[in-house]
């Protein structure tokens, strides 16, 4: 692996944070910038009005759920044509007051899950 | 007594090519209309004086039963020159297309779009008004961006009043209310009048050609029951509001989409709209939802961190012509010895509400536009002081009282003129529109009175 991407791959390291996330990040390390601009949405979305949402979940397994729905992934980051046309497809569901698509809570809960750590700092 | 007449002072025995009932918006529109057009005797006849006058106001006193507050009647039928355009809000939006697409009107859609320029003029709105009534948001062909524009308000009275004041074919007789429409066979022969503040006064007749009546949306079919005008009419039935909603809920709306579409130039109310196609699609009626420019945050949205405006909403709505609600008799008697109207209205809106806010939602959300927040679960419905579709217009007299030029189905020289025409009252507010159609009346009186020599170029 070139030094370029292995900094990249650490970057992903240090940017997703969570120990609990480590083995399946270092599974994607191989790939290249794109996967550190998920990294970077996903620190974007992280909000704290998701941690209520977010308990319980498991971050390993909403990301293999994002991806296999298309809605994330490491060459391209989040793709919002394709969160749009899922969220015709699913019923909303309410959370604190608001309405979502049930993929787009999935994404702002694995952002808030991946990057916990660092907000509120 | 000269309070009660200011400018024809004796309109007993008088005759005119037409007489016009009611001087608010509907009849000032109308009276000057028709005499630019034409060279018509024009009389027009208020109920009211000048200024407001508690006497008279009571004339309009009114039984309630159901929705409308105690307070609802008299304020919100304003009985003076200028009718209820003195105390009116402004706010002027087109009317919706949705009910005409549903075949709910008995006219094309463009019948009415083409009075709209003029009707701004008279209005004094931005041209926006009817260049760009409403605009399609990039994304979306479910929701479009349709703004209320507003007037001045203009006062009918004062704007208009010098006109029609000075005008020589136009009389205006103040103060006298028309108590019954005395007709034989399908034409109505007189007019009977009785001085609205000095009721011991003998009542006095005058005679028109044609009779337009332009007395308000409980007004006009007050006069035909009075008259016993289209009794075999549905005249009353299926009053319709427009329920008010105030910051009813929350929505984020993704401003890089909005910015260009929104109208920051003009004095408007801003407001997003189910577009038409979208509400006959899915079996719903007209609805808009207001939001402001004030706070901008950022929210995630379809996935990514977007400038968006947080911002409540307020919704007015369009509710069905129900049967059930109604303009009729009460038992009670006016200070002319005449039934006080009583009026049945229930909004049955509650239900609908949800049901409509949520397809809203719905596409709010999968158009990536914006985040709705649920509905408020229990809210307030306030009225809009907009009666419409008590002489609904249609070409089957067993459901509507007039035809689509708005002659009373039964009588041949009668007209009606006002809110009360709308079948479907849509969700804007309808000022703009019964000015739009009074102008269209107007170059309908004077191309089938007066002959293609006074149809408007
Ligand atoms: C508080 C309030 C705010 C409003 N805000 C808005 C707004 O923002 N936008 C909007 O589009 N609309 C608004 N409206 C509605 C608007 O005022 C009406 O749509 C408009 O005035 C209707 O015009 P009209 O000429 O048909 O009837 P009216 O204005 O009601 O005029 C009818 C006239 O007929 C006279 N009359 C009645 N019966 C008789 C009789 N038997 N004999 C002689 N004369 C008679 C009355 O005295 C009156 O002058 C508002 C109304 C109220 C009350």
């Amino acid at each position: 692996m070139r030094r370029r991407d292995l900094l990249k791959g650490a970057g992903i390291v240090v940017g997703l944070g969570l120990t609990g996330c480590t083995r399946w990040v270092e599974e994607e390390r191989s790939v290249d910038a794109a996967m550190v601009s998920l990294s970077e949405q996903l620190a974007e979305l992280a909000d704290v009005r998701f941690s209520a949402s977010s308990q319980g979940l498991n971050s390993r397994a909403l990301y293999d759920g994002l991806r296999r729905s298309g809605i994330i992934s490491p060459q391209r980051g989040i793709d919002p044509a394709r969160l749009q046309s899922l969220a015709r497809k699913e019923a909303m569901i309410q959370y604190q007051g608001f309405y979502y698509s049930p993929s787009e809570l999935a994404l702002y809960n694995l952002a808030y899950l991946v990057h916990k750590p660092t907000l509120g700092r | 007594m000269g309070h009660t007449t200011m400018l024809v002072l004796d309109p007993e025995n008088r005759h005119y090519d037409v007489a016009i009932i009611g001087s608010g918006p509907a009849g000032i529109t109308l009276a000057l209309r028709l005499a630019r057009l034409t060279p018509f005797r024009i009389g027009l006849l208020e109920s009211g004086l000048l200024e407001a006058a508690p006497t008279v106001q009571a004339l309009a006193l009114a039984q309630l039963d159901g929705d409308l507050g105690e307070a609802y009647f008299p304020m919100h039928t304003q009985r003076r020159f200028g009718g209820s355009s003195t105390i009116w809000g402004g706010f002027c939006a087109v009317l919706e297309e949705r009910a005409f697409l549903a075949g709910d009107w008995p006219i094309p859609y463009t019948e009415l779009e083409r009075w709209y320029p003029a009707a701004a003029a008279m209005l004094e709105l931005p041209d926006n008004a009817y260049r760009r009534p409403h605009a399609a948001i990039e994304g979306t062909r479910d929701i479009v961006y349709k703004p209320f524009y507003l007037s001045p308000p203009v006062r009918f009275n004062e704007k208009y009043g010098e006109e029609i004041i000075s005008h020589p074919r136009i009389d205006l007789i103040l103060g006298h209310t028309c108590t019954r429409l005395e007709h034989s066979g399908s034409r109505v022969r007189s007019l009977l009048l009785r001085d609205s503040l000095d009721m011991a006064r003998s009542p006095v007749r005058l005679t028109a050609g044609t009779t337009v009546l332009a007395c308000g949306g409980v007004g006009n079919p007050r006069l035909l029951q009075l008259s016993g005008i289209g009794r075999s009419l549905p005249v009353g039935v299926g009053l319709m509001e427009h329920p008010h909603l105030y910051a009813v809920a929350d929505m984020y709306l993704d401003w890089g989409r909005m910015q260009d579409v929104v109208d920051r130039q003009a004095n408007a109310v801003h407001a997003l709209q189910l577009a038409d196609r979208y509400c006959v699609a899915n079996d719903v009626l007209s609805f808009s939802a207001d939001f402001n420019l004030q706070q901008l945050v950022s929210e995630p949205l379809l996935g990514g961190r977007r400038e968006a405006l947080f911002t409540p909403v307020s919704l007015r709505a369009e509710i069905a012509p129900h049967p059930a609600n109604r303009v009729g008799d009460s038992d009670q008697l006016n200070a002319l010895g005449q039934p006080l109207s009583r009026i049945e209205f229930h909004f049955r809106f509650r239900e609908q509400a949800h049901r409509t806010w949520r397809l809203f939602a719905e596409a709010l959300l999968r158009s990536g536009l914006g985040r709705p927040s649920t509905l408020k679960p229990s809210f307030r419905l306030n009225s809009g002081g907009h009666l419409m579709g008590t002489t609904r217009m249609g070409s089957d007299p067993r459901q509507s009282v007039v035809d689509g030029n708005g002659r009373v189905h039964t009588t041949d020289n009668l007209y009606v003129a006002g809110s009360s025409v709308f079948p479907a009252g849509g969700a804007s507010n309808p000022t703009y529109t019964i000015v739009a159609l009074t102008l269209r009346l107007g170059d309908h009186l004077a191309t089938r009175l007066g002959g293609n020599a006074y149809a408007a170029s």
